[in-house]
Protein backbone atom coordinates (compact mmCIF):
# COMPACT_ATOMS: atom_id res chain seq x y z
CA UNK A 1 0.00 0.00 0.00
CA UNK A 2 2.83 2.36 0.97
CA UNK A 3 4.72 1.39 -2.19
CA UNK A 4 1.63 2.24 -4.26
CA UNK A 5 1.42 5.67 -2.64
CA UNK A 6 5.10 6.30 -3.32
CA UNK A 7 4.70 5.30 -6.97
CA UNK A 8 1.67 7.57 -7.40
CA UNK A 9 3.51 10.54 -5.90
CA UNK A 10 6.61 9.82 -8.02
CA UNK A 11 4.48 9.66 -11.19
CA UNK A 12 2.81 12.92 -10.23
CA UNK A 13 6.18 14.61 -9.77
CA UNK A 14 7.47 13.18 -13.06
CA UNK A 15 4.33 14.31 -14.86
CA UNK A 16 4.52 17.93 -13.90
CA UNK A 17 8.27 18.13 -14.39
CA UNK A 18 7.84 16.79 -17.94
CA UNK A 19 5.03 19.25 -18.60
CA UNK A 20 6.88 22.22 -17.21
CA UNK A 21 10.23 21.61 -18.80
CA UNK A 22 8.85 21.98 -22.31
CA UNK A 23 10.31 25.47 -22.69
CA UNK A 24 8.84 27.96 -25.12
CA UNK A 25 11.25 29.12 -27.76
CA UNK A 26 12.38 32.70 -27.29
CA UNK A 27 11.68 35.16 -30.06
CA UNK A 28 14.73 36.47 -31.91
CA UNK A 29 13.11 39.82 -32.61
CA UNK A 30 12.74 42.64 -30.10
CA UNK A 31 9.58 42.29 -27.99
CA UNK A 32 6.50 44.33 -28.83
CA UNK A 33 6.53 45.71 -25.29
CA UNK A 34 8.78 45.58 -22.27
CA UNK A 35 7.16 46.48 -18.95
CA UNK A 36 9.30 47.16 -15.90
CA UNK A 37 7.72 47.55 -12.44
CA UNK A 38 9.85 48.85 -9.59
CA UNK A 39 8.37 47.50 -6.38
CA UNK A 40 8.78 48.28 -2.72
CA UNK A 41 7.92 45.71 -0.09
CA UNK A 42 8.93 42.27 0.98
CA UNK A 43 10.84 40.25 -1.59
CA UNK A 44 12.99 38.45 0.93
CA UNK A 45 10.85 35.34 1.18
CA UNK A 46 10.29 32.86 -1.61
CA UNK A 47 6.52 33.22 -1.25
CA UNK A 48 6.68 36.92 -2.11
CA UNK A 49 8.87 36.38 -5.14
CA UNK A 50 6.53 33.71 -6.49
CA UNK A 51 3.52 35.92 -5.71
CA UNK A 52 4.99 38.84 -7.69
CA UNK A 53 5.65 36.62 -10.66
CA UNK A 54 2.28 34.88 -10.56
CA UNK A 55 0.23 38.06 -10.16
CA UNK A 56 1.88 39.72 -13.16
CA UNK A 57 1.79 36.56 -15.24
CA UNK A 58 -1.87 35.97 -14.40
CA UNK A 59 -2.88 39.55 -15.23
CA UNK A 60 -0.74 40.31 -18.22
CA UNK A 61 -0.08 36.97 -19.94
CA UNK A 62 3.45 38.13 -20.65
CA UNK A 63 5.75 36.02 -22.81
CA UNK A 64 8.52 36.15 -20.22
CA UNK A 65 8.88 37.47 -16.68
CA UNK A 66 12.11 38.16 -14.83
CA UNK A 67 12.57 39.29 -11.26
CA UNK A 68 15.67 41.47 -11.12
CA UNK A 69 16.20 42.67 -7.55
CA UNK A 70 12.99 44.55 -6.75
CA UNK A 71 12.21 45.12 -10.42
CA UNK A 72 9.81 42.87 -12.29
CA UNK A 73 10.38 42.84 -16.02
CA UNK A 74 7.66 41.47 -18.29
CA UNK A 75 8.35 40.99 -21.99
CA UNK A 76 5.49 40.75 -24.51
CA UNK A 77 6.42 39.18 -27.83
CA UNK A 78 2.97 39.53 -29.37
CA UNK A 79 0.87 42.70 -29.55
CA UNK A 80 -1.60 42.69 -26.66
CA UNK A 81 -3.55 45.16 -24.59
CA UNK A 82 -1.49 45.83 -21.46
CA UNK A 83 -3.63 46.00 -18.30
CA UNK A 84 -1.01 48.11 -16.52
CA UNK A 85 -3.32 49.73 -13.97
CA UNK A 86 -4.81 46.34 -13.11
CA UNK A 87 -1.36 44.77 -12.67
CA UNK A 88 -0.36 47.50 -10.20
CA UNK A 89 -3.67 47.22 -8.37
CA UNK A 90 -3.45 43.43 -8.12
CA UNK A 91 0.11 43.53 -6.80
CA UNK A 92 -0.91 45.97 -4.10
CA UNK A 93 -4.00 43.91 -3.18
CA UNK A 94 -2.23 40.56 -3.28
CA UNK A 95 -3.20 38.14 -0.50
CA UNK A 96 -0.65 37.85 2.34
CA UNK A 97 1.93 40.15 0.85
CA UNK A 98 2.59 43.86 0.99
CA UNK A 99 3.92 45.45 -2.17
CA UNK A 100 3.82 49.03 -3.41
CA UNK A 101 4.42 49.84 -7.05
CA UNK A 102 6.83 52.79 -7.06
CA UNK A 103 7.65 53.27 -10.71
CA UNK A 104 6.59 51.76 -14.02
CA UNK A 105 8.75 51.96 -17.11
CA UNK A 106 7.51 50.92 -20.51
CA UNK A 107 9.11 50.35 -23.85
CA UNK A 108 6.46 49.85 -26.52
CA UNK A 109 6.00 50.07 -30.27
CA UNK A 110 3.10 51.88 -31.94
CA UNK A 111 2.00 54.65 -34.27
CA UNK A 112 2.17 58.32 -33.38
CA UNK A 113 -1.20 60.06 -33.65
CA UNK A 114 -2.53 63.45 -32.55
CA UNK A 115 -5.89 63.76 -30.84
CA UNK A 116 -7.26 67.00 -29.37
CA UNK A 117 -3.87 68.65 -30.02
CA UNK A 118 -2.07 66.07 -27.84
CA UNK A 119 0.40 63.48 -29.13
CA UNK A 120 -0.43 59.82 -28.48
CA UNK A 121 1.12 56.46 -29.25
CA UNK A 122 -1.58 54.21 -30.65
CA UNK A 123 -1.19 50.45 -30.47
CA UNK A 124 -3.06 49.69 -33.69
CA UNK A 125 -3.88 45.99 -33.13
CA UNK A 126 -5.47 46.68 -29.74
CA UNK A 127 -6.47 50.33 -29.97
CA UNK A 128 -4.71 51.09 -26.67
CA UNK A 129 -3.54 54.72 -26.40
CA UNK A 130 -0.65 56.21 -24.44
CA UNK A 131 -0.42 59.97 -24.15
CA UNK A 132 3.11 61.14 -24.92
CA UNK A 133 5.34 63.81 -23.44
CA UNK A 134 8.97 64.65 -24.10
CA UNK A 135 11.05 67.24 -25.91
CA UNK A 136 11.57 65.36 -29.16
CA UNK A 137 8.11 63.95 -29.63
CA UNK A 138 6.85 66.88 -31.72
CA UNK A 139 9.59 66.28 -34.29
CA UNK A 140 7.95 63.02 -35.41
CA UNK A 141 5.09 63.38 -37.84
CA UNK A 142 1.74 61.59 -37.35
CA UNK A 143 1.79 58.06 -38.67
CA UNK A 144 5.41 57.46 -37.68
CA UNK A 145 6.09 53.95 -36.40
CA UNK A 146 7.97 54.41 -33.13
CA UNK A 147 9.32 52.45 -30.21
CA UNK A 148 9.17 54.69 -27.16
CA UNK A 149 10.84 53.97 -23.83
CA UNK A 150 10.12 55.98 -20.73
CA UNK A 151 8.38 56.35 -17.41
CA UNK A 152 4.65 55.80 -17.21
CA UNK A 153 2.50 58.18 -15.15
CA UNK A 154 -1.20 58.00 -14.16
CA UNK A 155 -1.10 54.29 -14.83
CA UNK A 156 -4.66 53.81 -13.59
CA UNK A 157 -5.94 56.16 -16.34
CA UNK A 158 -7.44 54.91 -19.61
CA UNK A 159 -4.59 56.53 -21.56
CA UNK A 160 -1.60 56.71 -19.21
CA UNK A 161 1.06 59.34 -19.85
CA UNK A 162 4.32 57.96 -21.25
CA UNK A 163 7.20 60.34 -20.57
CA UNK A 164 9.52 59.51 -23.44
CA UNK A 165 13.18 59.16 -22.54
CA UNK A 166 14.18 57.37 -25.72
CA UNK A 167 12.45 57.38 -29.11
CA UNK A 168 13.40 55.02 -31.90
CA UNK A 169 11.85 54.96 -35.33
CA UNK A 170 10.72 51.47 -36.31
CA UNK A 171 11.70 50.66 -39.90
CA UNK A 172 8.79 49.77 -42.15
CA UNK A 173 9.10 46.39 -43.79
CA UNK B 1 39.24 34.92 9.18
CA UNK B 2 41.22 31.69 8.97
CA UNK B 3 41.22 31.48 12.77
CA UNK B 4 37.47 31.89 12.96
CA UNK B 5 36.90 29.20 10.37
CA UNK B 6 39.30 26.90 12.20
CA UNK B 7 37.60 27.51 15.54
CA UNK B 8 34.11 27.02 14.13
CA UNK B 9 34.95 23.80 12.43
CA UNK B 10 37.62 22.24 14.58
CA UNK B 11 35.36 19.23 15.23
CA UNK B 12 34.49 18.66 11.62
CA UNK B 13 37.09 18.86 8.88
CA UNK B 14 34.47 18.44 6.16
CA UNK B 15 32.59 21.46 7.43
CA UNK B 16 35.79 23.54 7.07
CA UNK B 17 35.74 23.01 3.32
CA UNK B 18 32.10 24.03 3.33
CA UNK B 19 32.80 27.33 5.15
CA UNK B 20 35.84 28.17 3.03
CA UNK B 21 33.83 27.37 -0.11
CA UNK B 22 30.92 29.52 1.04
CA UNK B 23 33.13 32.50 1.87
CA UNK B 24 34.88 32.07 -1.48
CA UNK B 25 31.51 32.01 -3.23
CA UNK B 26 30.51 35.26 -1.53
CA UNK B 27 33.72 36.97 -2.66
CA UNK B 28 33.20 35.59 -6.14
CA UNK B 29 29.65 36.87 -6.34
CA UNK B 30 30.04 40.22 -4.60
CA UNK B 31 31.56 42.33 -7.44
CA UNK B 32 28.97 41.25 -9.97
CA UNK B 33 26.21 41.70 -7.36
CA UNK B 34 27.24 45.34 -6.79
CA UNK B 35 27.34 45.83 -10.51
CA UNK B 36 23.86 44.37 -10.80
CA UNK B 37 22.57 46.83 -8.21
CA UNK B 38 24.10 49.72 -10.17
CA UNK B 39 22.57 48.53 -13.40
CA UNK B 40 19.02 47.70 -12.35
CA UNK B 41 17.91 47.32 -15.92
CA UNK B 42 20.52 44.70 -16.70
CA UNK B 43 19.03 41.27 -16.25
CA UNK B 44 20.86 38.93 -13.90
CA UNK B 45 19.72 35.32 -13.46
CA UNK B 46 20.23 35.19 -9.70
CA UNK B 47 19.38 37.08 -6.56
CA UNK B 48 20.90 36.95 -3.09
CA UNK B 49 18.50 37.23 -0.18
CA UNK B 50 18.54 36.60 3.51
CA UNK B 51 17.78 37.76 7.02
CA UNK B 52 19.27 37.75 10.47
CA UNK B 53 18.34 38.41 14.08
CA UNK B 54 20.28 39.02 17.26
CA UNK B 55 18.37 38.40 20.52
CA UNK B 56 18.82 39.36 24.15
CA UNK B 57 16.54 37.45 26.57
CA UNK B 58 16.22 38.11 30.30
CA UNK B 59 15.77 35.34 31.38
CA UNK B 60 16.58 33.08 28.43
CA UNK B 61 13.72 31.48 26.53
CA UNK B 62 12.49 28.07 27.66
CA UNK B 63 13.04 28.91 31.33
CA UNK B 64 9.91 29.08 33.52
CA UNK B 65 11.93 30.74 36.23
CA UNK B 66 13.14 34.32 36.75
CA UNK B 67 16.55 32.93 37.70
CA UNK B 68 16.94 30.98 34.47
CA UNK B 69 19.91 33.10 33.38
CA UNK B 70 20.16 35.76 30.67
CA UNK B 71 21.27 35.15 27.12
CA UNK B 72 22.45 37.07 24.09
CA UNK B 73 22.46 35.07 20.89
CA UNK B 74 22.99 35.42 17.16
CA UNK B 75 19.80 33.47 16.85
CA UNK B 76 19.48 33.22 13.08
CA UNK B 77 21.67 34.39 10.21
CA UNK B 78 20.34 33.23 6.89
CA UNK B 79 21.70 33.55 3.38
CA UNK B 80 19.72 32.54 0.32
CA UNK B 81 20.14 32.35 -3.41
CA UNK B 82 17.50 32.35 -6.12
CA UNK B 83 18.63 31.41 -9.61
CA UNK B 84 16.60 31.54 -12.81
CA UNK B 85 17.65 28.77 -15.20
CA UNK B 86 15.10 29.99 -17.72
CA UNK B 87 11.90 32.00 -17.86
CA UNK B 88 9.94 29.06 -16.49
CA UNK B 89 12.37 27.15 -14.30
CA UNK B 90 14.16 28.48 -11.25
CA UNK B 91 15.82 27.40 -8.02
CA UNK B 92 15.48 29.01 -4.61
CA UNK B 93 17.27 28.06 -1.40
CA UNK B 94 18.32 29.32 2.03
CA UNK B 95 20.93 28.20 4.54
CA UNK B 96 20.31 29.09 8.16
CA UNK B 97 23.33 29.54 10.44
CA UNK B 98 21.53 29.27 13.78
CA UNK B 99 23.09 30.28 17.11
CA UNK B 100 26.20 31.77 15.50
CA UNK B 101 26.50 28.89 13.05
CA UNK B 102 26.61 26.22 15.77
CA UNK B 103 23.61 24.68 13.99
CA UNK B 104 23.41 24.79 10.22
CA UNK B 105 19.97 24.16 8.83
CA UNK B 106 18.87 23.80 5.24
CA UNK B 107 15.96 26.19 5.59
CA UNK B 108 14.47 25.31 2.23
CA UNK B 109 15.55 24.57 -1.31
CA UNK B 110 13.42 23.75 -4.30
CA UNK B 111 13.18 23.84 -8.05
CA UNK B 112 10.11 25.65 -9.33
CA UNK B 113 8.48 25.08 -12.72
CA UNK B 114 5.84 27.42 -14.18
CA UNK B 115 3.04 25.35 -15.69
CA UNK B 116 0.49 27.96 -16.75
CA UNK B 117 0.24 31.64 -15.78
CA UNK B 118 -0.52 31.71 -12.07
CA UNK B 119 0.29 28.02 -11.47
CA UNK B 120 3.72 26.65 -10.63
CA UNK B 121 5.01 23.31 -9.39
CA UNK B 122 7.78 22.82 -6.85
CA UNK B 123 9.94 19.91 -5.82
CA UNK B 124 12.52 19.90 -3.04
CA UNK B 125 12.65 20.95 0.57
CA UNK B 126 9.48 22.97 1.02
CA UNK B 127 8.36 25.33 3.76
CA UNK B 128 5.12 23.84 5.03
CA UNK B 129 2.19 26.15 4.32
CA UNK B 130 0.71 25.95 7.82
CA UNK B 131 -0.26 29.14 9.63
CA UNK B 132 0.60 32.70 8.69
CA UNK B 133 4.25 32.68 9.82
CA UNK B 134 6.02 29.48 8.80
CA UNK B 135 6.58 30.57 5.20
CA UNK B 136 6.93 34.28 5.99
CA UNK B 137 9.12 34.22 9.07
CA UNK B 138 11.60 37.01 8.31
CA UNK B 139 11.94 39.04 11.53
CA UNK B 140 10.89 42.45 10.12
CA UNK B 141 7.55 40.81 9.19
CA UNK B 142 6.49 40.31 12.83
CA UNK B 143 6.80 42.71 15.74
CA UNK B 144 7.87 40.58 18.72
CA UNK B 145 11.47 39.55 19.38
CA UNK B 146 10.52 35.88 19.54
CA UNK B 147 8.10 34.34 17.08
CA UNK B 148 4.65 33.71 18.61
CA UNK B 149 5.13 30.69 20.88
CA UNK B 150 2.11 28.93 19.40
CA UNK B 151 4.04 28.95 16.14
CA UNK B 152 6.78 27.02 17.88
CA UNK B 153 4.88 24.50 20.00
CA UNK B 154 1.81 23.87 17.85
CA UNK B 155 3.20 24.82 14.43
CA UNK B 156 6.86 23.79 14.57
CA UNK B 157 8.35 26.77 12.72
CA UNK B 158 10.58 26.72 10.83
CA UNK B 159 8.97 23.57 9.39
CA UNK B 160 10.30 22.25 6.12
CA UNK B 161 9.86 18.79 4.57
CA UNK B 162 10.94 17.14 1.37
CA UNK B 163 8.20 16.80 -1.20
CA UNK B 164 6.50 18.25 -4.23
CA UNK B 165 3.38 20.24 -5.01
CA UNK B 166 1.73 23.25 -6.50
CA UNK B 167 1.64 26.99 -5.83
CA UNK B 168 -1.10 29.04 -7.42
CA UNK B 169 -2.54 32.51 -7.44
CA UNK B 170 -5.76 33.40 -9.21
CA UNK B 171 -8.53 36.03 -9.21
CA UNK B 172 -6.20 38.99 -9.79
CA UNK B 173 -3.94 37.86 -6.94
CA UNK B 174 -6.77 37.74 -4.41
CA UNK B 175 -6.87 33.94 -4.12
CA UNK B 176 -3.71 31.97 -3.40
CA UNK B 177 -3.15 28.33 -2.58
CA UNK B 178 -0.31 25.92 -1.97
CA UNK B 179 -0.73 22.13 -1.88
CA UNK B 180 2.16 19.71 -1.33
CA UNK B 181 2.77 16.00 -0.81
CA UNK B 182 5.66 15.65 1.61
CA UNK B 183 7.42 13.21 3.90
CA UNK B 184 5.45 12.61 7.10
CA UNK B 185 6.50 13.46 10.63
CA UNK B 186 8.26 11.01 12.92
CA UNK B 187 5.92 10.27 15.85
CA UNK B 188 8.77 8.70 17.84
CA UNK B 189 10.07 12.19 18.60
CA UNK B 190 6.89 13.94 19.73
CA UNK B 191 7.02 15.44 23.24
CA UNK B 192 4.71 16.84 25.91
CA UNK B 193 5.62 20.52 25.74
CA UNK B 194 6.78 20.88 22.14
CA UNK B 195 4.13 18.62 20.63
CA UNK B 196 5.00 17.48 17.11
CA UNK B 197 8.10 19.71 16.86
CA UNK B 198 10.64 16.93 17.37
CA UNK B 199 9.02 14.93 14.57
CA UNK B 200 10.28 17.18 11.78
CA UNK B 201 12.81 15.61 9.48
CA UNK B 202 14.33 19.05 8.64
CA UNK B 203 14.77 17.55 5.16
CA UNK B 204 17.67 15.40 6.40
CA UNK B 205 17.34 11.94 4.88
CA UNK B 206 13.58 12.13 5.49
CA UNK B 207 11.96 8.81 6.19
CA UNK B 208 9.03 8.27 3.87
CA UNK B 209 7.40 5.19 5.26
CA UNK B 210 4.56 7.65 5.74
CA UNK B 211 3.54 10.51 3.47
CA UNK B 212 1.63 13.66 4.30
CA UNK B 213 -0.55 16.11 2.44
CA UNK B 214 -0.56 19.80 3.34
CA UNK B 215 -2.33 22.80 1.91
CA UNK B 216 -3.21 26.40 2.52
CA UNK B 217 -5.76 28.73 0.95
CA UNK B 218 -5.61 32.51 1.31
CA UNK B 219 -8.31 34.87 0.13
CA UNK B 220 -8.18 38.66 0.19
CA UNK B 221 -11.75 39.77 -0.66
CA UNK B 222 -10.77 43.39 -0.04
CA UNK B 223 -7.40 45.09 0.27
CA UNK B 224 -7.61 45.31 4.06
CA UNK B 225 -8.57 41.73 4.87
CA UNK B 226 -7.06 38.30 4.30
CA UNK B 227 -8.71 35.10 5.53
CA UNK B 228 -6.78 31.87 5.34
CA UNK B 229 -6.91 28.25 6.34
CA UNK B 230 -4.31 25.49 6.43
CA UNK B 231 -4.67 21.74 6.72
CA UNK B 232 -2.27 18.85 7.21
CA UNK B 233 -2.86 15.09 7.28
CA UNK B 234 -0.03 12.64 7.48
CA UNK B 235 1.12 9.36 8.91
CA UNK B 236 3.83 9.54 11.57
CA UNK B 237 4.69 5.89 12.23
CA UNK B 238 8.12 6.29 10.76
CA UNK B 239 11.42 4.71 11.50
CA UNK B 240 11.92 2.87 14.74
CA UNK B 241 8.28 2.58 15.79
CA UNK B 242 7.55 -1.07 15.20
CA UNK B 243 3.78 -0.94 15.50
CA UNK B 244 1.05 1.62 15.85
CA UNK B 245 -0.76 3.88 13.52
CA UNK B 246 0.23 7.38 14.49
CA UNK B 247 -1.41 9.97 12.33
CA UNK B 248 -1.30 13.76 12.63
CA UNK B 249 -4.13 16.02 11.53
CA UNK B 250 -3.87 19.81 11.73
CA UNK B 251 -6.59 22.32 10.97
CA UNK B 252 -5.77 26.00 11.19
CA UNK B 253 -7.58 29.24 10.44
CA UNK B 254 -6.30 32.80 10.52
CA UNK B 255 -7.46 36.28 9.71
CA UNK B 256 -5.47 39.44 9.04
CA UNK B 257 -6.88 42.93 8.98
CA UNK B 258 -4.85 45.96 7.95
CA UNK B 259 -6.29 49.44 7.76
CA UNK B 260 -4.18 52.58 7.78
CA UNK B 261 -1.78 52.03 10.71
CA UNK B 262 -3.86 49.34 12.42
CA UNK B 263 -2.96 45.69 11.96
CA UNK B 264 -4.80 42.82 13.64
CA UNK B 265 -4.24 39.10 13.36
CA UNK B 266 -6.08 36.15 14.85
CA UNK B 267 -4.97 32.52 14.62
CA UNK B 268 -6.67 29.34 15.83
CA UNK B 269 -5.23 25.86 15.45
CA UNK B 270 -6.08 22.31 16.49
CA UNK B 271 -3.79 19.32 16.06
CA UNK B 272 -5.00 15.76 16.56
CA UNK B 273 -2.65 12.83 17.00
CA UNK B 274 -4.21 9.42 16.40
CA UNK B 275 -2.63 6.65 18.47
CA UNK B 276 -0.99 9.23 20.75
CA UNK B 277 -0.61 6.44 23.32
CA UNK B 278 1.96 4.79 21.06
CA UNK B 279 3.82 8.09 20.68
CA UNK B 280 3.64 8.62 24.45
CA UNK B 281 5.03 5.18 25.21
CA UNK B 282 7.92 5.87 22.87
CA UNK B 283 8.55 9.36 24.30
CA UNK B 284 8.20 8.22 27.91
CA UNK B 285 5.90 11.19 28.57
CA UNK B 286 2.41 12.28 27.63
CA UNK B 287 2.01 13.26 24.00
CA UNK B 288 -1.32 15.01 23.60
CA UNK B 289 -3.95 13.34 21.46
CA UNK B 290 -5.24 16.83 20.81
CA UNK B 291 -3.29 20.09 20.95
CA UNK B 292 -5.18 23.32 20.62
CA UNK B 293 -4.77 27.03 20.92
CA UNK B 294 -4.76 30.43 19.35
CA UNK B 295 -3.52 33.96 19.57
CA UNK B 296 -4.73 37.43 18.82
CA UNK B 297 -2.48 40.40 18.14
CA UNK B 298 -3.10 44.08 17.53
CA UNK B 299 -0.46 46.50 16.35
CA UNK B 300 -0.46 50.15 15.41
CA UNK B 301 2.11 51.76 13.15
CA UNK B 302 2.83 55.36 14.14
CA UNK B 303 4.57 56.47 10.95
CA UNK B 304 2.02 59.17 10.13
CA UNK B 305 2.21 60.62 13.66
CA UNK B 306 5.95 60.51 14.28
CA UNK B 307 7.84 60.74 11.01
CA UNK B 308 7.75 63.00 7.93
CA UNK B 309 6.13 61.48 4.86
CA UNK B 310 9.45 61.21 3.00
CA UNK B 311 11.10 59.31 5.86
CA UNK B 312 11.26 55.52 5.59
CA UNK B 313 11.21 55.21 9.41
CA UNK B 314 8.30 53.69 11.30
CA UNK B 315 7.45 52.69 14.84
CA UNK B 316 4.94 49.97 15.73
CA UNK B 317 3.39 49.28 19.12
CA UNK B 318 1.86 45.86 19.61
CA UNK B 319 0.19 43.53 22.09
CA UNK B 320 -0.49 39.81 21.72
CA UNK B 321 -2.23 37.19 23.81
CA UNK B 322 -1.56 33.50 23.23
CA UNK B 323 -3.31 30.57 24.85
CA UNK B 324 -2.51 27.00 23.92
CA UNK B 325 -2.29 23.52 25.37
CA UNK B 326 -0.20 20.70 23.91
CA UNK B 327 -2.03 18.29 26.26
CA UNK B 328 -5.52 19.59 25.49
CA UNK B 329 -6.66 15.95 25.25
CA UNK B 330 -4.48 13.02 26.29
CA UNK B 331 -4.48 9.26 25.60
CA UNK B 332 -5.90 6.82 28.17
CA UNK B 333 -3.38 5.90 30.89
CA UNK B 334 -1.34 9.06 30.34
CA UNK B 335 -2.05 12.03 32.62
CA UNK B 336 -2.13 15.58 31.23
CA UNK B 337 0.87 17.67 32.17
CA UNK B 338 -0.43 21.01 33.51
CA UNK B 339 2.73 22.75 32.25
CA UNK B 340 1.50 22.09 28.72
CA UNK B 341 -1.25 24.69 29.17
CA UNK B 342 0.34 28.09 28.55
CA UNK B 343 -0.92 31.66 28.47
CA UNK B 344 1.43 34.38 27.28
CA UNK B 345 0.85 38.09 27.04
CA UNK B 346 3.48 39.95 25.01
CA UNK B 347 3.65 43.68 24.46
CA UNK B 348 6.32 45.98 23.11
CA UNK B 349 7.53 48.02 20.18
CA UNK B 350 9.40 47.67 16.92
CA UNK B 351 11.32 50.59 15.41
CA UNK B 352 12.04 50.44 11.68
CA UNK B 353 14.73 52.91 10.51
CA UNK B 354 14.11 51.25 7.13
CA UNK B 355 11.38 48.78 6.22
CA UNK B 356 13.97 46.00 6.09
CA UNK B 357 15.79 46.76 9.37
CA UNK B 358 14.17 46.61 12.79
CA UNK B 359 15.05 47.15 16.45
CA UNK B 360 12.62 45.46 18.85
CA UNK B 361 11.89 45.53 22.56
CA UNK B 362 9.14 43.65 24.36
CA UNK B 363 8.02 42.05 27.59
CA UNK B 364 6.48 38.59 27.98
CA UNK B 365 4.23 37.57 30.85
CA UNK B 366 3.87 33.80 31.12
CA UNK B 367 1.54 31.66 33.18
CA UNK B 368 1.18 27.90 32.83
CA UNK B 369 -1.29 25.34 34.15
CA UNK B 370 0.68 24.89 37.38
CA UNK B 371 0.25 28.64 38.03
CA UNK B 372 3.99 29.14 37.57
CA UNK B 373 4.71 32.58 36.14
CA UNK B 374 7.65 34.24 34.51
CA UNK B 375 8.27 37.71 33.12
CA UNK B 376 10.79 38.11 30.35
CA UNK B 377 12.43 41.15 28.75
CA UNK B 378 13.53 40.71 25.14
CA UNK B 379 15.56 42.92 22.81
CA UNK B 380 16.45 42.31 19.19
CA UNK B 381 18.13 43.78 16.15
CA UNK B 382 17.14 42.21 12.83
CA UNK B 383 17.16 42.69 9.08
CA UNK B 384 16.14 41.13 5.81
CA UNK B 385 17.11 41.77 2.21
Amino acid sequence: MKMKKTIIVALLIGGFVATATSETKKSDTAPFALLSLKLEGCASCEGCRTAMRQVVQGEAKASRIKLNGMTLIAAFDEAARLPIGQIAKSLEASASHRFTVNKIQLSISGTKVTENHHPYLKIVPTGQLFELSGEDIESYEDGSQLTISGTLHNWQATSPLLEAAKIKRVPLH
Amino acid sequence: MKGIVKKLTKKNKGARFFYVGLIGLCFFLSPSFSQAQDEQEKEVPWRLHGYGELHFNHPKTGAMSQSGGDEIDIHRWVIGLAYEFSDRIRMDMELDFEHAASEIEFEYGFIEFDIIPGLSARVGSLLMPVGPLNEFHEPPLFYSVERPYLERSLIPTTWQENGAGFVARFMKGKLAFRAYATAGLNGANFTTLDGIRGGRSKSIQSKIEEWAGVGRVEYAPVKYLTVASSGYVGGASQGPIPVGNIMVKILEGDLKFKYEGLECIGVFLRTEVDDAGQASSFAGETVGSAMQGGYAEAAYRLKNLLFPEASPADLALFARFERFNTNHEVPIDYPANPSAFRRIFTTGMAYYPLSSVVLKADGEFWKDGTDDTVERLNLAAAFMF
